[in-house]
């Protein structure tokens, strides 16, 4: 399978020199690539995993420095060789394709001029039509079969999954030795993704071209990989064979890394579902998108759901599927043209029965204010000199609330963006429960969190069930966090409920085929 | 009050361009000042002895063409430039941001109308809209002030509608409306102070604005009428004498740069301060 | 683009009632002005026939504007003129003065903001951002009565208030021209010039640039390939506000450096308030700030393939 090395990395040392002081971001990076192989750099956010493969591309933006160590390839060390050396490597020997196809693409240029330009610049003897004889058939190769028509689209005219297949295209086509694919899935949904890594996989089979992946994706890096490097902190922690590093780990932290992938499979322990909250039947719901009679655009169609005092529910599904627009419905934010929504007392819309957490927890905290403010404006809805008991009441729940989420004290005073990520959701998890709700609907919670905060959260929330019987709501396209803390799951596609059921029946038993494949896209068990 | 400035000190100190703006502004300012509380000679005092005389003791920066102390008339009209100018940016700040934090945050119809008529106000340059306010109001300091601040709307209102329309779609709001805020306090306490910035860096090249536009329509002969002074003023009877006394024209042609880059440095300190 | 196109038209006869209602509805009545206060009444009314201030006033503005549609709009009361045939040899003045200056703009900000940002963190770079901001603080009249003092008094490279009509000697036209123009262009070159800077600098921090890199680009292939047609799209619309900016800041050009354009004309019109002059000039101001406006706007969509 593999064979002689053909980059070697030593000692490689990254500095950013953004701020007054030079900050090391990578220390001591060491890397071989064997012709034919796929390499995995794995880490969470800030790990320097990204900036060691771009320093490999010589792509490393003007604040960030290599200072030390070598990259040898070709017998040229790309580190302080000539730039044209570099430059004739570049998009020629070594491609790269990176995570957000869409901003990564020229919007004012015709997919097939960026396909071919790699060979424009190395080939400059070609002719135009052999040029596009060959940007044709990458595309096809990327598994574009519409080829002729992706040429001369423009990339805003392609969905995610096929800008990223003509990034892959303008990369292989002019068959480099080494591909480096920085996170090329994760502005993708789970079945392209798993779409896009059977192509890498057919790529290194079909031209043996060596690929570093660059992922915080622990799963798909055990499916796509031969070897992995585990990073933290601008340091290597671990490395070996996938299989060697995935079920015999030696460091600490690559254990609780694989520790955080929540395993499918154990059995759940089952619990009593309380009184129903809300009930959906058969909802039809939409919006406005402006003033005139026929700009209403129905998103939801023939929902039902049931919501439980006390129990977990997981709304699943791929972006656009409608699960958002499901939550907002039951906060009553969209017109329900048909059917109807049935709620017991206190949960009607802006109700103080239930209580909605966002995704990104930044923005869903006002940035202008402190965390007292904020946790204080939630509690009295605005009208804190109507609130009963005064200020010192106030200050009791604000406290409680920042005791129940796990917070100490001292971050009262602070202003969101003084928090880190983790801590920012804790808060919007204090804001949501201070005003003790019995539903909480949390919108993709955990997904802009680390896997490590993901399962500190994830335990939160769960623990807010066991003690306080919080009924919840968890939209996630993620469905090993779903698996991990619901008790029922709804997959959604298309504004619809494809499926429904008890979370051990529908993952070992999946009655559609949609189902069917959205679980094996997201556990990778192919 | 104190809350909203807050902020001025420990963020917005630290641009170069916000200080050395700032002190520029603060010089201008004290000449203004100054001049309200005394000037070394009334401002419209003819010397009859002395005209377009050049530096003296008596007179420190010498005499215009009718003999009028250039110091005396300097500090007056810079007064008057940045007395109108400050009343313009209020006059158009205040309808402005309350057109357009409605106009954002509710959306709706009342928006759709409303923003039609202010981009096509918009397209007009502000100059412009002064000028056809003039000649309906007729000419005078509180007229253009009036004038000049209606003039000024549209932008305020363009740019602060379009703040509260990216900011209601954030999250912190709809957060705010499922604990029972009411729509009022989310628009002054919880959007408001998220585009101070913006708020103030737009006031100061309002600002910025506004005393061009007075200084023009001064110069056009249709703002601050004589005897008063002001800066435009000054320049337009400055003209006839570029030959014989340039300083005529230097002296308040140089507070008037001064005035404007000071300014427009502290408004680019604030904006680039992210 | 038929509904911008509707869009511009009735904005434009939102434009026309509103003035038209507005100097109609301010007090003073100028049949009175015009013949003084002694005048007997039935003087007056004559007067007011002949000015076209009788009749109801819907009717009056119907009238007006089909005169003004026809290129007839109106009298004017100072000079009991036609308001086209005063404009006729004005017009070509101020359109010559703010072409010449347009042209400037560009010849001179578009390579300028280019070297500009590929200077960028340079010394260079700093000093001419000091510059840039020096500049954009000089209002036009006052760059204008610089240059006159400077190339005028000084130099003596030409002669101030010596202005040559286009129809006796076009080049000396031309050439007086040449520094009004240059008193309107450079405050705005530096404005542009800073603009353009930061919209290059902001496209070449784009993930595509990155993307350009990798495929083994050189630095100045990234930059005139890639950046540059992204960076000049949005900078459209502010050309546009600049051309538009332009054509009323010469009306305060004109008045230093003498040139008959119309802007003197509309200012002694308002002074005056001889108000069909002043309806007829905002009008057509109007009509021409929609023209660029629309012009720039099929511009953008042509060049943008995301609209």
């Amino acid at each position: 399978m593999t064979d002689a090395p053909i980059l070697s990395v030593k000692d490689l040392m990254i500095e950013f020199n953004d701020h007054t002081l030079p900050e090391t971001a990578v220390f001591d990076f060491d890397l071989t690539l064997n012709a034919g192989e796929i390499v995995g750099i794995v880490g969470e956010s800030g790990a320097g995993k990204s900036l060691s493969a771009l320093a490999i591309a010589g792509l490393l933006k003007r604040h960030s420095m290599a200072r030390n160590g070598s990259i040898l390839f070709e017998g040229n060390n790309l580190l302080n060789c000539d730039r044209e050396i570099l430059r004739g490597f570049q998009g020629d020997e070594i491609s790269v394709v990176f995570q957000e196809p869409l901003s990564s693409l020229n919007p004012a240029y015709r997919v097939g001029k960026q396909v071919e330009e790699s060979l424009r610049i190395h080939h400059p003897e070609m002719s135009a039509d052999e040029r596009k004889e060959r940007a044709l058939a990458a595309l096809e190769d990327a598994g574009l079969s519409d080829s002729g028509r992706v040429y001369n689209s423009y990339p805003h005219e392609l969905s995610g999954g096929m800008r990223q297949r003509v990034m892959i295209a303008a990369a292989m086509i002019s068959d480099p030795k080494i591909l480096i694919a920085d996170e090329p899935t994760t502005a993708l949904d789970v079945t392209v993704q798993a779409q896009i890594i059977e192509l890498f996989k057919k790529i290194n089979r079909e031209k043996r071209c060596a690929i570093l992946f660059i992922s915080h994706d622990l799963s798909l890096v055990k499916t796509l990989c031969h070897r992995v490097i585990v990073m933290k902190d601008g340091r290597i922690v671990e490395e070996g064979e996938t299989e060697e590093v995935f079920y015999n780990p030696r460091e600490d932290y690559t254990k609780q890394l694989i520790g955080a992938i929540p395993r499918i499979g154990e059995k759940k322990k089952s619990r009593e579902a309380g009184e129903t909250l809300i009930r959906m039947s058969r909802v039809d719901a939409g919006y406005r998108t402006g003033v005139s009679k026929n700009s209403f655009k129905t998103v939801l169609h023939d929902v039902s759901l049931e919501l439980k005092a006390g129990e977990i529910l997981g709304l699943a599904g791929e972006s656009g599927s409608g699960k958002s627009t499901a939550a907002r419905a039951i906060m009553g934010a969209l017109e329900v043209t048909s059917g109807e929504i049935l709620r017991a007392e206190g949960y009607e819309p802006y109700g103080n029965g239930m209580r909605m957490i966002f995704q990104d927890p930044y923005g869903s905290l006002n940035p202008a204010h402190t965390v007292e403010w904020i946790l204080t404006e939630a509690l009295t809805g605005g009208k804190r000199r109507k609130y009963p008991g005064g200020a010192s009441a106030i200050r009791e729940a604000v406290l409680n609330a920042l005791d129940q989420a796990e917070l100490s004290e001292e971050l009262l005073s602070r202003k969101p963006r003084e928090l880190s990520g983790g801590q920012r959701q804790r808060v919007a998890i204090a804001e949501a429960i201070i005003s003790r709700p019995g539903l909480i609907i949390a919108d993709e919670p955990v997904s802009a969190l680390d896997v490590t905060v993901q399962q500190q959260i994830i335990a939160l929330m769960e623990r807010l069930r066991d003690e306080k019987g919080i009924a919840m709501l968890l939209i996630s396209h993620d469905l090993r966090v779903i698996y991990r803390i619901c008790d029922r799951v709804a997959i959604m596609k298309g504004g619809r409920i494809v499926e429904e059921g008890s979370v051990d029946r529908v993952y070992s038993a999946p009655e559609q085929v949609y189902t069917k494949e959205l679980l094996a896209a997201a556990l990778m068990e192919t | 009050m104190a809350k909203f400035f807050s902020p001025f000190s420990d963020r917005f100190g630290k641009s170069a361009m916000f200080r050395t703006g700032f002190v520029i502004s603060m010089a201008v300012l004290a000449l203004a000042l100054a001049g309200y509380v005394h000037t070394p000679f009334p401002p419209n005092a003819m010397d009859e002895g002395a005209k377009l005389a050049g530096i003296s003791a008596g007179h420190l920066l010498g005499t215009d063409h009718l003999g009028r102390d250039m110091l005396s008339r300097l500090m007056a009209g810079t007064g008057m430039t940045l007395a109108i100018a400050f009343g313009t940016v209020m006059t158009g700040m205040a309808a402005g941001a309350f057109i357009g934090a409605l106009c954002g945050y509710f959306g709706g119809i009342f928006d759709e109308v409303m923003m039609r008529v202010i981009d096509t106000l918009f397209a007009f340059p502000s100059i412009l809209l002064a000028l056809v306010f003039v000649s309906v109001f007729g000419s005078g300091r509180i007229h253009v002030m009036l004038a000049l601040g209606i003039a000024f709307i549209p932008s305020f209102a363009r740019t602060v509608r379009g703040e509260f329309l990216r900011e209601k779609n954030r999250d912190y709001c709809m957060s705010a409306r499922q604990h029972g805020i009411s729509h009022m306090r989310i628009i002054f306490f919880h959007i408001l102070p998220n585009i101070a910035d913006v708020l103030i860096s737009s006031a100061l090249i309002g600002f910025n604005n506004a005393v061009l536009a007075e200084a023009s329509l001064s110069f056009l002969g249709i703002g601050v009428q004589p005897p008063d002074s002001s800066l435009g003023r000054m320049l337009s009877e400055s003209q006839q004498y570029l030959f014989k006394a340039p300083q005529m024209a230097l002296l308040p042609g140089i507070v008037l740069v001064f005035s404007i880059l000071g300014f427009s440095l502290m408004g680019e300190g604030v904006r680039n301060n992210d | 683009m038929i509904k911008k196109l509707l869009a511009a038209a009735a904005t434009l006869a939102a434009v026309s009632v509103l003035v038209f209602f507005a100097f109609s509805l301010i007090p003073g009545d100028p049949a009175v002005k015009k013949l003084g206060t002694q005048a007997t009444p039935e003087a007056l009314e004559m007067m007011r026939e002949k000015l076209g201030l009788t009749g109801p006033l819907p009717l009056r503005y119907l009238k007006w504007v089909s005169g003004f549609i026809t290129g007839d709009p109106g009298v004017s009361y100072s000079y009991d003129m036609p308001v086209a045939e005063l404009l006729g040899d004005k017009l070509p003045v101020t359109m010559a003065l703010v072409f010449m200056a347009f042209v400037i703009l560009v010849v001179i900000s578009v390579p300028l903001s280019i070297l500009h940002a590929r200077n960028e963190g340079k010394r260079s770079d700093r000093v001419l951002l000091f510059i840039g901001q020096g500049i954009m603080a000089v209002p036009p009249f006052f760059m204008g009565i610089m240059l006159t003092w400077f190339f005028g008094i000084i130099l003596k490279v030409f002669v101030p208030g010596g202005y040559v009509s286009y129809k006796t000697d076009p080049a000396g036209f031309l050439a007086y021209m040449f520094f009004p123009a240059l008193a309107i262009a450079l405050p705005r070159i530096a404005m542009t010039v800073k603009l353009l800077r930061a919209q290059i600098l902001k496209e070449a921090r784009e993930d595509y640039v990155r993307t350009a890199y990798s495929r083994g680009n050189s630095t100045m292939a990234v930059l005139y390939r890639h950046v540059l047609k992204n960076a000049f799209i949005p900078a459209l619309t502010f050309l546009s506000m600049n051309l538009t900016d332009m054509v009323a800041g010469s009306v305060v050009i004109e008045q230093v450096f003498g040139i008959p354009g119309y802007g003197r004309f509309l200012l002694n019109a308002i002074l005056g308030r001889d108000y069909p002059v002043v309806e007829a000039i905002v009008m057509g101001l109007a009509a021409f700030i929609l023209l660029v406006n629309m012009t720039a706007d099929i511009l953008y969509r042509l060049l943008d393939p995301r609209i």
